[in-house]
């Protein structure tokens, strides 16, 4: 029995040093990718004189160890930025679902000719880059231009195709046998929504929905291309906070972006490990 | 053949369910159908049309669908369920047309062949579903949800899925989600059962032991059922009668005895067990089938030919004469129709099946090498286990003509046959 045990306990130690070169080599990686951005993030809470910047002089006073001044700055500069990139996420999520739920909803229950093709044209604008897709939209609708909703059609653009295919691939299959079984059992047209599609679709559409919202906060191309000076969505002003501004502004202005697609990155994942699982689960 | 014990219907839980009538009902995927678009994923590719299809279910009986795939039976089911619009024809239950019926207000039972339990659903909740969404005249909501409970408690306990009615579809067994799909089918007391291959998606041990569940559940419940399956086993075992389709088209109805018995075409004789095809010409005059393989004078009413001539009376019939493997014997030479040569012999347990080549001659004139270079055709014979014979060993067999049925041509094959080789000649 000792023999055995010692067997195990080299046969551990072999793979345990194995395992140990990985989980470091993993962390090295890992560190290499993210040590810019800690370097950004530690960037926006120094203070100017640690960072070896005396020229920053918008707040005077004591300095201390850790300043969460750059921040104030950047809310007093680009604040309506942010409200307005805020805002034009929620009308993203919003435009967008009540525009994919109904298309995919008839797509895939009332088949029309010519609707597969349809299908794959609404996918089409993933494959273009935004620059394109941004100057597409400025020739073609030149005279609303102006108008601060003009970047949401930009963002939907890229989004509606994504809820799109989520909610497609959510339609087909077994939710229809479901749908077709609920209606041999007395349920009309909404009982089965209600009862059938909605539950099914609840999970893709929230995961569409915060994807929607990542891309729709993260995006530049069209975001920058389509702004007008009035109305700068965020990614547009950090943008402006690299090109003049210190390196501490762009810093907490950086760290304000990614205070806010992290959460939901997050989010993303847990509900797509989640959906994963419901639909092995199903299988 | 042997005697199949199916459950007896229960004489005195009186028959519930409506007499299910299709006339004339075609169908063709693609085309536009009546009434509006269907919707998509119904068909797919594989899915086949009807086209003039007639067929009676008789109430409180279960009506078996038989067809290889592509026949149009998931259609032909879907159709009657509502859930595809037919582009011509009608669809009645008790006489009454229900055309204009949504599927959801035409009161019927339907287990899908992937069973479709509600995923986010209980078993519980599953069974319930249909009492829940039905609206009823009867009693308010309060004395509704009593008896919907009582009713669904009921069910679960005769369908032995009371101890899984927390659990959730994916958490059951094969055998498990069919029980629930069909109680969740009968829970509102449908007015039909319509059951497309419930079967098909288990192991074959579980399949035989949950066939006589079904027959049991479905001749005390003594609901009216259509049974859609490509399996003639099960046909034969759970139908009533059974509807042979082919192509979308029906080739026979009748009772398994019928169908096995008297085959209407050589596609119904060999869907349904299996059949040897001699090919043969009757002669009323001198009371002969001549063929290939020799010359018999048989009595034609015994030897199933009059069947073929449809009530008309013609003095020669050409066709195919249908001959089960087991009507195929060993016989003294001098009673024997034929002699054959076996190729090869499988021993199966109850019997011994022998695949032997048959020569036209050698019964009368002997062996002689012309004769062995001769046309010859190969049968299946079974014989009864105990009996051996060795490969290259030549018997006499000979044929029981009482039941025997000459067939007609079997126009959609000899169709098929002409497309393929256009250079070969019609024959009128």
């Amino acid at each position: 029995m000792s023999g055995s045990r010692s067997d195990r306990r080299d046969r551990r130690g072999g793979q345990g040093l194995g395992r140990r070169l990985g989980v470091v080599y993993c962390w090295a990686l890992g560190s290499l990718v993210l040590l810019p951005v800690a370097v950004v993030v530690a960037g926006a809470f120094l203070p100017a004189a640690r960072l070896g910047m005396a020229s920053e002089g918008w707040v005077r006073g004591r300095e201390a160890a850790v300043s969460l001044k750059w921040f104030a700055y950047v809310l007093h500069l680009y604040g309506s930025s942010l409200l307005y990139s805020v805002v034009l996420a929620g009308v993203a999520v919003s435009a967008g679902l009540a525009l994919a739920l109904p298309a995919a909803y008839g797509l895939v229950r009332h088949p029309f000719p010519g609707a597969k093709l349809l299908e794959e044209l609404a996918l089409l604008p993933l494959a273009v880059p935004g620059i394109a897709v941004a100057i597409a939209l400025i020739q073609t609708y030149a005279l609303v231009r102006g108008e601060w909703w003009f970047v949401a059609v930009g963002h939907l653009l890229y989004t509606v195709p994504l809820l799109l295919r989520t909610l497609l691939h959510a339609l087909r299959g077994e939710a229809f046998d479901e749908e077709r079984a609920a209606a041999t059992l007395g349920a009309g047209p909404l009982a089965r929504f209600a009862r059938i599609t909605w539950p099914r679709l609840r999970r893709p559409a929230s995961l569409g929905a915060l994807i929607v919202a990542a891309v729709s906060w993260g995006e530049f191309n069209a975001s920058f291309l389509l702004a007008t000076p009035l109305h700068q969505p965020y990614p547009a002003a950090l943008f402006a906070t690299y090109t003049s501004n210190s390196f501490a502004v762009s810093s907490a202005a950086t760290t304000l972006f990614l205070a806010g697609i992290l959460p939901l990155l997050v989010a993303i994942e847990r509900l797509g490990r989640r959906e994963l699982m419901a639909v092995r689960q199903g299988a | 053949m042997d005697e199949r014990s199916r459950p007896v219907r229960n004489p005195e839980h009186p028959a519930w369910g409506v007499e299910i009538t299709l006339a004339q009902v075609s169908f063709a995927y693609g085309a536009p159908p009546r009434g509006g678009g269907g919707p998509e994923g119904s068909g797919g590719p594989a899915a086949a049309g009807l086209s003039e299809l007639t067929l009676e279910a008789p109430a409180g009986r279960v009506t078996a669908v038989l067809g290889p795939s592509g026949a149009g039976k998931s259609t032909l089911l879907a159709i009657v369920a509502g859930l595809l619009s037919p582009h011509a024809g009608d669809v009645r239950f008790d006489g009454r047309s229900v055309l204009r019926v949504p599927p959801e207000r035409r009161r019927l039972g339907v287990v899908f062949q992937s069973y479709a339990l509600f995923a986010h659903m209980t078993v519980e909740d599953n069974v319930a579903f249909a009492l829940r969404v039905r609206r009823r005249a009867d009693g308010g909501p309060r004395l509704r949800r009593r008896i919907a409970r009582a009713r669904v408690a009921a069910l679960l306990e005769r369908f032995e899925i009371a101890p899984l009615a927390r659990r959730y579809p994916s958490q059951l067994s094969g055998g498990e989600r069919q029980r629930v799909a069909l109680a969740r089918a009968l829970a509102s007391e449908p007015r039909a059962l319509l059951l497309d291959e419930p079967l098909a998606a288990l192991d074959a041990q579980l399949r035989l032991a949950l066939r006589a569940e079904l027959a049991e559940r479905l001749a005390e419940s003594s609901v009216t059922a259509l049974y859609v399956t490509h399996d003639q086993e099960e046909a034969m075992a759970l139908g009533d009668r059974v509807a042979v389709l082919r192509a979308g088209r029906l080739e026979q109805v009748g009772t398994p005895e019928e169908l096995y018995r008297r085959p209407a075409t050589p596609f119904v004789a060999s869907f349904i067990g299996e059949a040897n095809f001699l090919p043969v010409t009757w002669d009323r005059g001198d009371g002969t089938l001549t063929g290939p393989l020799g010359n018999w004078a048989v009595d034609g009413a015994e030897a199933g030919i009059l069947r073929a001539t449809n009530g008309s009376d013609p003095d020669r019939i050409t066709g195919r004469l249908m001959v089960r493997p087991e009507d195929l014997a060993p016989a003294a030479p001098r009673a024997a129709h034929l002699l054959a040569e076996v190729v090869s012999s499988t021993f199966l347990g109850g019997r011994r099946r022998l695949t032997v080549r048959a020569r036209p001659c050698g019964l009368e004139r002997g062996e002689s090498p012309a004769c062995r270079d001769a046309a010859s055709q190969e049968l299946r014979v079974d014989l009864p286990a105990a009996l051996t014979a060795r490969p290259g060993e030549v018997l006499p067999l000979a044929i029981d003509f009482r039941r025997t049925v000459l067939l007609p041509p079997d126009s959609v094959a000899d169709r098929t046959d002409a497309n393929r080789s256009p250079a070969r000649e019609e024959t009128p």
